[in-house]
């Protein structure tokens, strides 16, 4: 059919990380499912969560959201929670200052652990840091706009998601710049990539995305 | 009544551990909440002990656990009891944070792990606060231990051998999650494993069903077992998910099938266990030794009636031996041996004590009706690093060996004023040291042979793979563990020795022993038992991986086999000698 545009899907990992009770799963619910709810168990080492995006009439992203537990321990457990993610979502309680001081260390973790694909070049992925829950930041903008710049995150978000506010904008500004590395190494595969990158010809895509 | 209902009463009357396993692990399991406050502390050798009885507080933990359990716990009863009031549920958190503060305050070398509280809250409400206590400590402390270390690496194992089992029994389905990304290592099934389902079963009766299983088999890697066993069960679920959606593997695969007949789950684990699992072929024999409470006791009675002290000696010392040699034919070839005092085994025994040759001569014919075929050049080098480890732990066990008997000697020496049972005690030790480097002597004579063959097979094509290398590798960092678990044995036994120096001492002019001393020292003794179990408990999960992967090359499978029996040898004999031990202290405490 020559009507229909040809259609790139792309997959990408994402990595939810951040301290405990940070509302990491929240967010993913509140992203993948559109609810909210108050009772939600800990994780328990990794969950996951997948969701499909129509970016664009000829691009479908689906992104495959790794739901990190915050124990200290499940991070440092196995380098296959790192392996080939393409980005990452550090999540901190804005309520909670120890929280942030826990920034740092998730993104220095990340920073040792995982970087883009040799073939596109290297270096660090893209991280969205999102200032999380419904209280009031002690933090001004341009404090925040500065320690984004210092510590290598691609931008910063307060995000609630019980009240839905930011979490579609942060995700999709990770996603954009996911795809702008995507899109400056056209042509270029992902190495090891065994079966991810399917770039469908024949078929529109249906996207079953509830939101 | 239900027979079922008067088999367990019954059972339970006659601290029968052997028929409430067996009840556990079949059919409907324990049935019921009353039966299972009754039945679990039994399968866990629960102590109830007064003064263990004080609650631990919040402050008694550190500040990071502290506000971990917090967060954890605020963040429970999610899913069961169904329908239950916000102020049930405020009480029922209260508890939860005295069961898991108390835990962790009794052994402050527990880290805390998420899951813990998942594990806990399903025992608060099945047992009551008091038992679910001591439950809990009982499951983090032994079959969880590992879950509970600072660092995951130890625990990680379980997932590997999940996927070892998959592969094992379901090539297919294996392949197809390898590729998909989900194996080798199955991390979304990270929290069955060290929650024993309790973060994934929504169902309170099913997942009872789950624990009476992992409590009555009371190891570490029971639930990889079942976790295998689930994943099988799925397969054709598995395998219709479209090949271009490996992503949603993950999900599917981490989400428990709520409507899962667990009782066939459990029946299916349990046969894979029977077929893999190193463990059971070992369980008959520690049944001999651990269970039956006052069986030593009517020996000493017997014994003491009947022989002399020669004779009660050489008793001990047969007994020991019989069954390090059956178990190492055992093994060896899978032939069963009956455990009795009959002709065969005083043969062996009597070639034993007199000509080590002549049953190193048996090995070797058994060892060449076994031969293997693809032995290679590689291999012989390699196993001749592998006789140099077995000769110098042979070297050392003999240096043991003789340090240990003069050690023996002076116990018998103190023990004098009561010289006829610490006799025979000490007797009995002073034989079960020898078998120590015999062990290793006879894994040695092994081996050696092993380098024979192999060193005959040199000019046949080499055709060495990684996973030999691989196998090699992890034999030889087993053998440097044994080496150094033979050490840490002579250093307990070498404390328990200069003890029972110093307690003769102290209590020289007082011709009543001071008991309550005896009884701190009594369970000293049985914490350092029950820690080495739990060593001996990985030592066999190791070995269980090196067996399954064994099966991968023919020659690979005879070092697997060796290993075997260097590892069934080295616990027997250990067994052995701390029940020795465990004899003279229980006697000193019942005079």
């Amino acid at each position: 059919d020559h009507n229909l545009p040809e259609v790139k899907e792309y997959l990408y990992k994402i990595l939810v990380i951040g301290d405990l009770g940070t509302g990491k799963t929240s967010i993913i619910k509140r992203y993948v499912h559109n609810i909210f709810s108050m009772h939600y168990k800990s994780t328990i080492g990794v969950d996951f969560a997948l969701k499909v995006l129509q970016w664009s009439p000829d691009t479908v992203v689906r992104l495959q959201l790794w739901d990190i537990a915050g124990q200290e321990r499940f991070g440092n457990m196995t380098k296959v929670y790192y392996k080939e993610a393409l980005g990452a979502l550090v999540v901190y309680d804005v309520t909670r200052s120890s929280t942030f001081d826990g920034v740092t260390k998730w993104k220095n973790d990340l920073d040792q652990k995982v970087s883009l694909p040799e073939a596109w070049g290297g270096g660090s992925i893209p991280v969205v840091l999102m200032g999380n829950k419904d209280g009031c930041s002690n933090k001004s903008e341009s404090e925040m706009i500065k320690y984004c710049e210092e510590n290598g995150f691609v931008r910063w978000f307060e995000t609630s998601a019980k009240e839905n506010h930011n979490v579609d904008e942060a995700a999709r500004y990770l996603v954009s710049k996911i795809l702008e590395i995507e899109q400056r190494n056209q042509g270029r595969p992902r190495q090891n990539q065994n079966g991810v990158i399917h770039i469908d010809e024949d078929q529109q895509y249906t996207p079953n995305s509830c939101c | 009544m239900d027979s079922r209902h008067e088999q367990i009463r019954k059972a339970i009357n006659e601290a029968d551990l052997k028929m409430l396993k067996k009840i556990a692990t079949t059919g409907p399991g324990l049935i019921n909440s009353d039966f299972r406050r009754e039945c679990w502390p039994l399968l866990l050798h629960c102590t109830f002990d007064d003064e263990k009885r004080t609650k631990g507080r919040a402050e008694d933990i550190s500040l990071k656990d502290r506000h971990q359990v917090e967060a954890d716990i605020n963040r429970s009863f999610v899913h069961f009891p169904k329908g239950i009031s916000s102020i049930e549920k405020t009480e029922k958190i209260k508890q939860l944070q005295e069961v898991i503060i108390t835990v962790l305050k009794r052994h402050p070398d527990i880290s805390y792990y998420q899951g813990f509280h998942d594990v806990c809250s399903f025992l608060l409400l099945i047992l009551g606060e008091e038992t679910a206590i001591n439950v809990a400590e009982q499951i983090v402390m032994g079959p969880l231990r590992d879950a509970a270390r600072e660092s995951l690496e130890p625990f990680m194992r379980n997932l590997t051998l999940v996927g070892e089992l998959v592969k094992k029994e379901d090539a297919q389905l294996y392949n197809f999650l390898v590729s998909s990304e989900v194996f080798p290592e199955p991390i979304s099934c990270i929290s069955w494993l060290m929650t024993w389902c309790s973060h994934n079963v929504y169902d309170l009766d099913k997942l009872a069903r789950i624990f009476d299983y992992m409590i009555a088999s009371n190891a570490q890697s029971t639930c990889a077992y079942f976790t295998a066993a689930v994943i099988l069960s799925r397969k054709s679920e598995l395998l219709a998910i479209n090949d271009d959606d490996c992503s949603l593997l993950h999900v599917h695969l981490g989400k428990f099938p709520q409507d899962a007949n667990i009782d066939y789950l459990i029946e299916k684990a349990v046969s894979l266990q029977s077929r893999y699992s190193p463990e059971d072929k070992l369980n008959k024999l520690f049944s001999l030794l651990l269970v039956p409470k006052n069986f030593w006791h009517s020996q000493i009675e017997e014994i003491r009636e009947k022989v002399s002290g020669a004779v009660k000696t050489l008793g001990w010392f047969l007994f020991g031996l019989q069954i390090a040699i059956k178990q190492a034919l055992d093994a060896f070839d899978g032939r069963s041996l009956p455990i009795t005092y009959d002709q065969e085994t005083e043969h062996l025994v009597w070639a034993f004590l007199t000509e080590r040759k002549v049953l190193r001569k048996l090995f070797v014919k058994k060892y060449n009706d076994h031969r293997i075929a693809n032995d290679t050049r590689e291999l012989a080098e390699e196993y001749e690093d592998l006789i140099q480890k077995l000769l110098d732990i042979a070297t050392e066990s003999d240096r043991q060996n003789k340090h240990s008997a003069s050690k023996s000697e002076q116990l018998t020496e103190n023990l004098k004023t009561r010289r006829t049972i610490a006799g025979i005690v000490s007797g009995a030790a002073i034989v079960a040291a020898p078998l120590t480097s015999g062990a290793s002597l006879i894994a040695a004579a092994l081996a050696s042979t092993v380098a024979v063959h192999a060193n005959e097979k040199i000019k046949a094509e080499a055709k060495k793979t990684e996973i030999v290398v691989n196998t090699k590798s992890k034999l030889i960092e087993k053998i440097s563990n044994i080496s150094e678990n033979v050490k840490q044995f002579e250093i307990v036994w070498r404390g328990l020795a200069d003890e029972a120096v110093l307690q003769k001492e102290n209590t020289a002019d007082d011709p009543i022993i001071n008991k309550d001393d005896l009884k701190l020292k009594w369970e000293e003794m049985y914490e350092m038992f029950k820690s080495y179990a739990n060593n001996a408990q990985r030592r066999l999960d190791d070995a269980s991986v090196i067996w399954i992967e064994s099966g991968a090359a023919s020659a690979g499978k005879s070092i697997g086999e060796l290993s075997l029996i260097i590892f069934s040898l080295e616990l027997i004999l250990s067994d052995f000698r701390y029940y020795v031990t465990l004899l003279s202290r229980s006697y000193m405490y019942l005079n």
